[in-house]
């Protein structure tokens, strides 16, 4: 790294652990992940073929799509707890409008999209303009929300069947070989990678999580956007909603039930700091990989899911000690 | 305690420092930030362990291992920080971690009644023992901490710049405490940066430079501030503050006038004005209303309940800090670490923070130029002087003296007129002090405005074209920088008389009328 | 020290004290109005024998919230040491052997999750989370997610109302929260919990081991657990791994809408029985409308947003003057 001035004042050099420490940071995530990668695919000999991966993708795009809101809203400080309820009540707004032929397929998508925002919008109006701690307004929207969207069903005869052909095309399709929503996520990492790193309110959404009052005192709109984070991460729950719909060919009450906990474990894998100001969107991403293989692996290996919830559990404790042994060698 | 070493991973904090108190005595420890003063005596209250050298109480050597066993041999601390826990009271703050007991059962009624005996024997009876800490003036919680500290009855008491956050008259209070301390025959090591305290109330100086022990003197009426800066720093004192050259410039128009601003319980509707090219000095005593009335400029005072802010002569509605920067005006609080830095980013992005719109590519492509914001934040530094490894350096690892500069930067990159500091210098050390200085001298030359709110006198005297004087609300005086010495600001601060504000008010009704003919 | 209060910040002040009380009592009156049965004892007998378990658990998580570490494994870990109570049953038959299994596997997991929080710098959220996770994981698995039915003379002895109103959860709530009081109030463990929230590194500078009073309040909220788990199995007459879904989320609502804070340093379990009894009046009420669960989930949750509005808004009431005419700034939101 170039020394811009003569120093004049004695700096301490770059110790060799504090290069490992932020070397483990930047690269600890794809490092497991490629182990993980070698590990499996020497032990369970059908891991690498072109389907299971395929598998592993379809499993982990919903919930890496809602981590990317998640990450955002995490960033700023907050957590949002509604966007299980959120995946159903947008799938179930959505269907219902296709079911009963008010509307056609593209703009009942929307109106559910539309209807997540809604939800956004509300969290971030009773956390930010009110003033009530992230968790528990979340909750009480998880909550509520859900209900509506068990009541949208229960209007229905409590099960919606997903009929309208654009989605059995997003479940059955893939592009070179990469299943429809796989593309959808891969493209909003895309997007959302580049917005956190070059846009005015990717930058804003750091300094607002590391330090809101000087974000403020920067002339920030520090209210407004988050608020729009959390309108953000609702859409993507949203979007999740309309994947979900596709994958279950069916929409019935426990549907986006403890997505909200995935896509936060996805977060805390990829590393980001869970008081905010600190992390990367796209290692939410690899944090989702990581816990699809890990999972599928089990499967693979005909462990039973309780077993593979159980694990997941460990696994993001010792991702968190792993975070926690870089980061404090980097900070030494 | 005798040639004591202390080696940090690439610093040499401290080079066979050897020190001495005796009781009965307040004897100072004098010296930059960065000599070496807080490790020292981390080293004597079992903080740190020393890497060579030995302590030595009644000429018998100790080890302390841990703060506790310091403790126990009559050591104890009064950082500068307050350790005291708001939402505890003042009595179960005073005996936290050593609570009076029966069987497992907390004897609230014993705690109470000793916390009692302490602050009485302190002569603090009017505060409070069930009080909430978070609720009591800061100087009253400044005692609180000491009382806690005297209730381990210490053979040594070391205060690390007890005063700082003290008003004058609270401070002489805390000496009058010290000295009934030093009578019952306690050693009291006092840190402070301000030396006119060490000239009037300590009976020993020890100066340290980087971690050397310069020399060790009494402090008589002989000794001087000056005196005490050259061994300070180690070189002849060139004057720290601004050279006023360009005669006070009158006819320059006002960027600022301030009618009638009401804060509620602060501030009792003040008048005042700025100029371009003029640095405005205001002072007072803590809580006299001075920062409540510069933030209330910035949009960021609760409770403002009157007033009006024209900005060239126009009437503007100032409600947060965006509206604020849009009229052109900053603010640079005392607090850099809560409402400054952005610890977890870099430098680069500390500067451009508030700028960031200026490095759009394009209308069509809102994304910012990196390679442009890079260049930009590199000028600004340069400018200022950063002392630092890389722009993409985490600003956490800078000293706080170039953090500050890194802040002033993230303004000067901004480019606006009126810029507003609170205590600019407060925690630098002297040689970045004089540096500010020297940018806010320049920077009223290129014909901005600047206010400068601070309780230091010398500062204020130092830097300001004009200083006001605010006591309870009011501004009481108005000064230029001829006709005022520390004596007269002393003197207002403290209330001044009542013919005297009527003054002050009349100076201020006088250039509206001069404004308005501009 | 009489404060002057004008009539904004008076009716603030009334709102803050009583807002709960009469949100309390507007709702009673609602729900007596749709359903005669409402107002009856034993239907007040079943409130509080349907939230024992959020009761005691309640507990725990005050002092959790006291200190800032939020506990999100509350409901898992009942299921768990419920499964393990059950697994012992099932191995001994010793009702008194398998309840200490019980106990002690509900401290085990506390003392597990406390002891990472203290020697480790992660975040609680983190650490709690997953133990919500892998805590229910195994449960479900150790069990094959059937129940284990517990035929002892001990359910019934649960189940029995003593001359027709005190049943022993009742009985163990009191226990709890007489328990409770008096380890936040009169002992250090509480006084710590306390200073904890307000300032941990203070309390660490003061020569408290923090970390180790840390790991006793998870120890504390552990037993807690333990009990509101044996309450669960007694109810149900059997170990049930799905049991209690959803109850770490209640138990925090409940703490909150009692007026404790999120941001620690304050409170008490004073504060926790008003949010208790609302929370469980309106679970009780909701469910004896005989609602469809979308229904149920819609009125509960919207109810617990309304009420801390409320809450929030008679706060600000309190603590802001009303807004005047200022032209130059109004209340900055800080």
């Amino acid at each position: 790294m170039a020394v811009s001035q003569p120093n004049r004042q004695a700096l301490s050099p770059i110790s060799w652990t504090e290069s490992l420490g932020s070397w483990l940071e930047r690269g600890g995530t794809v490092l497991v992940l490629l182990l993980l990668l070698i590990i499996f695919s020497l032990s369970a000999e059908n891991f690498l073929k072109v389907q299971n991966l395929q598998n592993i993708l379809r499993q982990i795009a919903i919930t890496a799509i809602i981590g990317v809101g998640m990450t955002l809203v995490i960033l700023i400080g907050g957590i949002d707890l509604s966007v299980g309820s959120v995946v159903l009540f947008s799938a179930a707004v959505m269907n219902s409008l296709i079911f009963n032929q008010v509307l056609p397929a593209i703009p009942a998508i929307l109106v559910g999209l539309l209807a997540a925002a809604l939800v956004g919008l509300i969290n971030g109006w009773f956390v930010e303009r009110v003033g009530i701690s992230p968790v528990i307004v979340t909750l009480g929207t998880m909550i509520a929300v859900r209900g509506l969207g068990q009541m949208i069903l229960w209007i229905n005869n409590s099960w919606l069947w997903v009929r309208d052909p654009i989605f059995y095309y997003i479940k059955t399709t893939s592009w070179l070989a990469i299943p429809i929503p796989a593309v959808i996520m891969i493209v909003l990492y895309v997007i959302a990678s580049i917005a956190m790193k070059q846009t005015v309110f990717g930058r804003h959404i750091y300094g607002i999580g590391g330090n809101e009052r000087a974000a403020r005192l920067c002339g920030i709109a520090t209210q407004r956007e988050k608020i729009w984070v959390y309108v953000i991460c609702a859409l993507c729950a949203g979007i999740g909603g309309i994947l979900m719909g596709a994958r279950l060919g069916a929409i019935s009450p426990g549907v986006g039930q403890g997505m909200e906990f995935e896509a936060i474990t996805a977060v805390i894998l990829g590393g980001t700091r869970l008081s905010g100001g600190v992390g990367r969107v796209e290692r939410t991403l690899l944090g989702a990989i990581i816990v699809g293989m890990i999972l599928n692996y089990m499967t693979i290996m005909g462990i039973s899911a309780h077993y593979q919830r159980a694990v997941t559990g460990f696994i993001i404790l010792g991702a968190a000690l792993l975070d926690q042994l870089s980061r404090t060698r980097s900070n030494k | 305690m005798r040639g004591i070493s202390k080696r940090f991973p690439g610093v040499l904090a401290l080079d066979e420092v050897d020190f001495s108190v005796q009781r009965g005595t307040i004897h100072s420890l004098i010296g930059q930030n960065g000599a070496g003063k807080s490790t020292l005596m981390k080293i004597l209250a079992g903080d740190y362990q020393p890497t060579k050298g030995e302590v030595l109480i009644d000429e018998q050597p100790v080890v302390f291992h841990h703060p506790g066993e310091a403790r126990a041999r009559g050591i104890s601390i009064v950082y500068q920080e307050l350790s005291l826990l708001p939402n505890l009271t003042v009595a179960e703050n005073i005996f936290l971690g050593r609570e009076i007991r029966r069987y497992f059962i907390i004897d609230d009624a014993r705690i109470r009644k000793e916390a009692r005996s302490v602050l009485d024997q302190l002569g603090v009876e009017f505060i409070d023992i069930d009080q909430k800490v978070g609720s009591l003036p800061l100087a009253q919680q400044q005692l609180v901490e000491i009382a806690k500290a005297i209730s381990f009855k210490p053979q040594i008491l070391i205060l690390d710049e007890p005063t700082a956050a003290l008003t004058p008259q609270n401070a002489e209070r805390l000496f009058e405490i010290l000295n009934r301390l030093k009578g019952q025959g306690i050693a009291i090591i006092h840190i402070t940066h301000r030396l006119k305290e060490i000239i009037e109330h300590c009976d020993w100086g020890t100066i340290l430079r980087n971690g050397r022990v310069v020399e060790t003197l009494p402090i008589t009426s002989a000794t001087t501030e000056d005196g005490l800066i050259e061994l300070m720093i180690g070189q002849e004192v060139k004057s720290f503050y601004r050279q006023f050259e360009t005669p006070s410039a009158a006819d320059h128009r006002a960027l600022l006038e301030v009618e009638n601003l009401t804060i509620a319980e602060m501030v009792k509707g003040v008048n005042f004005y700025l100029r371009a090219g003029e640095i405005l000095g205001i002072t007072g005593l803590l809580g006299a209303g001075q920062n409540e009335m510069v933030r209330a400029m910035f949009g960021i005072q609760e409770r403002v309940t009157g007033g009006t802010i024209k900005r060239s002569q126009k009437v503007v509605l100032i409600n947060s800090p965006k509206d604020a920067i849009d009229l052109g005006i900053c603010l640079l609080t005392e607090n850099r670490k809560e409402e400054g830095l952005f610890l977890d980013m870099s430098v680069k992005e500390n500067i451009t923070m508030a700028s960031l719109s200026k490095f759009l590519r394009s209308k069509s492509l809102p994304l910012i130029a990196n390679r442009r914001e890079k260049r930009s934040a590199q000028e600004f530094i340069e400018k200022v002087d950063v002392v630092l490894r890389s722009p993409e350096a985490k600003i956490r690892t800078l000293s706080g003296g170039n953090q500050q500069k890194g802040i002033l930067a993230r303004w000067l990159l901004r480019d606006l007129e009126v810029l507003m500091f609170i205590e600019p210098t407060r925690g630098i050390d002297v040689g970045a002090k004089a540096e500010i200085y020297r940018y806010l001298d320049s920077l009223a030359k290129e014909g901005r405005g600047i206010i400068v709110v601070s309780p230091d006198l010398t500062e204020i005297l130092g830097v300001a074209d004009r200083i006001l004087v605010m006591h309870e609300g009011r501004i009481v005086r108005e000064f230029g920088h001829v006709e005022a010495t520390e004596e007269l600001l002393l003197a207002n601060i403290q209330g001044g008389a009542g013919n005297i504000e009527r003054e002050g008010e009349k100076s201020n009704g006088r250039f509206a009328t001069e404004s308005t003919s501009a | 020290m009489q404060r002057q209060y004008n009539f904004r910040q008076a009716s603030g002040y009334f709102f803050q004290r009583y807002s709960l009380a009469v949100m309390t009592a507007v709702m009673v009156l609602i729900f007596a109005l749709v359903n005669d049965n409402f107002l009856t004892l034993s239907n007040f007998q079943n409130v509080l024998e349907q939230n024992a378990a959020l009761a005691i658990v309640a507990v725990g998580v005050t002092f959790g919230l006291i200190a800032r570490v939020l506990d999100l494994s509350t409901g898992s870990a009942i299921a768990l040491s419920g499964v393990v109570l059950g697994l012992v049953f099932q191995a001994t038959q010793n009702i008194a052997l398998a309840l200490g299994a019980g106990i002690a596997a509900a401290m085990l997991i506390g003392l597990f999750n406390g002891t990472i929080i203290a020697k480790t710098d992660i975040n609680p959220v983190i650490v709690t989370l997953a133990a919500y996770i892998w805590a229910r994981g195994l449960a479900l698995a150790l069990t094959e997610k059937a129940s284990i039915v517990i035929q002892s003379p001990m359910v019934g002895f649960m189940n029995t109302r003593f001359s027709g109103l005190v049943s022993p959860p009742m009985v163990l709530i009191v226990l709890a929260y007489l328990l409770g009081f008096v380890l936040l109030n009169k002992t250090r463990l509480g006084r710590y919990t306390f200073a904890i929230g307000g300032d941990e590194l203070a309390t660490k500078e003061a020569g408290v081991r923090t970390d180790l009073y840390k790991i006793g309040i998870f120890l504390t909220s552990g037993f807690m657990v333990g009990i509101a788990s044996i309450v669960t199995m007694a109810r149900m007459g059997a170990a049930e791994p799905n049991a209690v879904f959803g109850l770490e989320l209640d138990a925090i609502v409940a703490v909150i809408i009692g007026g404790n804070k999120m941001s620690g340093g304050e409170g008490g379990l004073r504060m926790t029985i008003f949010g208790v009894i609302f929370l469980a009046l309106l679970n009780n009420g909701l469910s004896t409308m005989g609602l469809r669960d979308a229904y149920f989930y819609f009125y509960k949750g919207m109810v617990i947003l309304l009420v801390l509005f409320v809450e929030v808004t008679s706060r600000r009431m309190l603590t802001e003057p009303a807004p005047s005419g200022a032209s130059t700034a109004g209340a900055a939101a800080d």
